[in-house]
């Protein structure tokens, strides 16, 4: 059985067969050739080093800092809460402070990536967290030039992978912060669900939504992949076949839910890494209600003012990108980019919206498919690897717009 | 030319291992939807994080006696210290315009105590003293109405400077509860004042000062 509404059939198409040109799924192969191979090394070693410059510098020139160790370097804001956990695990429920700030708001996987390296290197957990943060953004530079080749080629794989590796939001890949495995991980699964891998997308999708909590919210484009894929009606009922994709959309909530029996072992509350956002200044609002109260002298102090306009600026810049993703053929990613950001829209507060924004890869495809026109590149890499190295720079000094 | 993709007809071995594999995990979300359904929490918990009404967690490891929403009657507690007004003001209906003034705006505020010190706190009588400044035009002005647990004790006008309230509370009322809950309402207030001030449009509001509860 099969949808053949016009207005519908890009989206709930009966099979393969219905399915638009331009919006086919193929698969470009796993092999890079060696002189891609050799660019894509040469982006990792050259952003990395990059990055390690920027921070020495930034270092150097904050002697206040010098005092607290060298970890501090890299290791700031929501990065000392991941080493905490990696360390010592989650709080008991008295374990909060009197504020009620806990650090059941932060996800698992991460700390548990960062403590299984301490385990078999013995590294300091900030330094484990270094290690993976930095091998899977390497991973998740060759997912997204695989996922850039499927779709527009090796030319614009080779750009898609400059604008990946200078991208201004990849120092958050680079330190011990969640975004370093959710990018690599949202783009893997994306990868794989697009290629009909889907049985190879299971353990990134459970993982993804152990990463951050709206790594949950994949399970909607997936299912449109699916169906896609299989047809809709096939994949609802579960038809031969459709089982490997059925359940990787199944495995999306996996590490969420695993997460969430912890929670209710440690402490009672299966939900409390949401009933903690109250401690954290997070509570739902419309969007419009979180504008009106961020940017208000009446409410905020004025000199936070300016910050929270161009954090909320900076989102709804993301927000603009989605239509180009929309017309290029990458609908799904569209959605998932819109889930998310909506999401941050009603978290309460404009603080963050930068680095959710900067985590999610649909986006940074957005940048390259626009930017990718003869005039176009040089300057949009330039500005990119400026904007990095002010962002390495303002994390290793702590500003608050990284955040 | 056709891109049907090959789907076999009958289900595979492999296919039916998924299909129990997802059997399992169907099992499994449902058991964890049981347990957020289950919450196993205090009432402290509960207010601090489900309910948002404590501005304080006072289950936690930074709990200390006379801390947070502990009270010990007898106790004048002035509520200028932006501490003070930390810990002791209710989360949701005590807006913070700033630091170190707290004004009460919606109409609407509540003090959480728990009474500390009185074996027997229940079955006292107590007497309740409030400081409030009001800063309502006359146009806004209106009654104040304090409760307690749910028990109007007082009711007062309130325009313009300062007010003091000052009754006895039936016995009983104060220390019924872990956490006895002190409620003051203006009465006059519409729900387009209400969103006016929310929004900061309006800076008419009630300032409480300080408060003493007394055994008697």
């Amino acid at each position: 059985m099969s949808l053949t509404f016009a207005g519908l059939r890009p989206w709930l198409p009966g099979g393969a067969a219905v399915r638009p040109q331009g919006e086919a799924i193929r698969s470009t192969g796993w092999r890079v050739p060696r002189r891609d191979l050799e660019l894509l090394l040469a982006i990792l070693v050259l952003s990395r080093l990059i990055i390690l410059v920027v921070f020495i510098v930034a270092y150097g020139a904050n002697p206040a800092r010098v005092e607290t160790g060298p970890d501090d370097m890299f290791c700031n804001w929501d990065c000392d809460w991941y080493v905490g956990i990696a360390e010592k695990g989650y709080w008991p429920i008295f374990g909060a402070d009197k504020h009620g700030v806990a650090n059941w708001a932060f996800f698992p996987l991460l700390p548990a990536a960062m403590a299984g390296v301490t385990a078999l290197t013995g590294l300091p957990a900030a330094y484990a967290g270094l290690v993976v943060a930095n091998v899977a953004w390497g991973i998740g530079l060759y997912f997204l030039y695989l996922f850039a080749r499927d779709h527009g080629g090796s030319p614009f794989a080779r750009y898609a992978s400059l604008i990946y590796g200078f991208w201004p939001f990849g120092v958050h890949g680079s330190v011990p912060m969640t975004e370093a495995l959710f990018v690599p991980l949202s783009i893997g699964l994306f990868l794989l669900a697009r290629r009909g891998d889907w049985l190879l997308a299971v353990p990134l999708a459970a993982a993804l939504s152990a990463s951050r909590t709206v790594g949950v919210l994949a399970v909607l484009p997936l299912f449109i992949l699916a169906a896609r894929e299989f047809g809709l009606w096939r994949v609802v009922f579960i038809r031969p076949g459709t089982e490997r994709a059925v359940i990787a959309l199944a495995a999306t909530g996996l590490g969420l839910a695993l997460y969430m029996m912890y929670l209710h072992g440690l402490m009672g509350d299966a939900l409390a890494f949401a009933h903690n956002q109250n401690a954290w200044n997070r509570q739902f609002k419309w969007p419009w209600m979180m504008l009106l109260d961020e940017l208000n002298p009446a409410f905020t102090d004025v000199r936070w003012i300016m910050s929270n306009a161009i954090d909320a600026v900076t989102g709804l810049a993301a927000l603009t990108l989605l239509p180009t993703l929309w017309r290029r053929d990458l609908k799904t990613e569209a959605i998932f980019a819109g889930l998310a950001l909506t999401a941050a829209f009603l978290t309460g507060a404009t603080h963050s919206l930068p680095r959710y924004s900067g985590g999610l890869f649909p986006l940074i495809l957005a940048v390259a498919l626009l930017t990718d026109r003869p005039l176009g590149r040089t300057p949009t890499l330039a500005l990119s690897l400026a904007g990095l190295c002010i962002f390495a720079f303002s994390w290793a000094m702590e500003q608050f717009y990284v955040m | 030319m056709s891109c049907e993709p090959a789907v076999p007809r009958r289900r595979t071995l492999l296919g039916w291992l998924l299909l129990a594999l997802l059997a399992c995990l169907v099992g499994f979300y449902l058991h964890v939807l049981g347990l957020v359904a289950t919450p196993h929490v205090d009432e402290a918990y509960t207010r601090a994080y489900l309910t948002g009404e404590f501005a304080v967690y006072p289950s936690s490891v930074g709990w200390r006696p006379g801390d947070g929403l502990d009270y010990t009657p007898g106790t004048f507690t002035d509520l200028r210290g932006s501490e003070a007004r930390r810990n002791w003001l209710a989360r949701f209906d005590w807006h913070r315009v700033g630091t170190p003034v707290v004004t009460l705006v919606g109409y609407s505020g509540r003090l959480f105590l728990h009474l500390t010190g009185e074996p027997d706190a229940a079955s006292q009588r107590h007497r309740l003293r409030l400081g409030l400044v009001c800063r309502l035009p006359l146009e806004h002005a209106g009654d104040l109405v304090v409760s307690v647990n749910g028990t109007e004790v007082a009711r007062a006008y309130c325009g313009e400077g300062l007010l003091i309230i000052d009754r006895f509370v039936p016995a009983g009322l104060l220390g019924a509860r872990r956490y006895d809950e002190i409620r003051i309402d203006r009465t006059r207030a519409s729900i387009f004042e209400t969103i006016l001030t929310r929004l900061g449009f309006r800076a008419d509001a009630v300032e409480l000062d300080w408060f003493a509860v007394d055994g008697e």
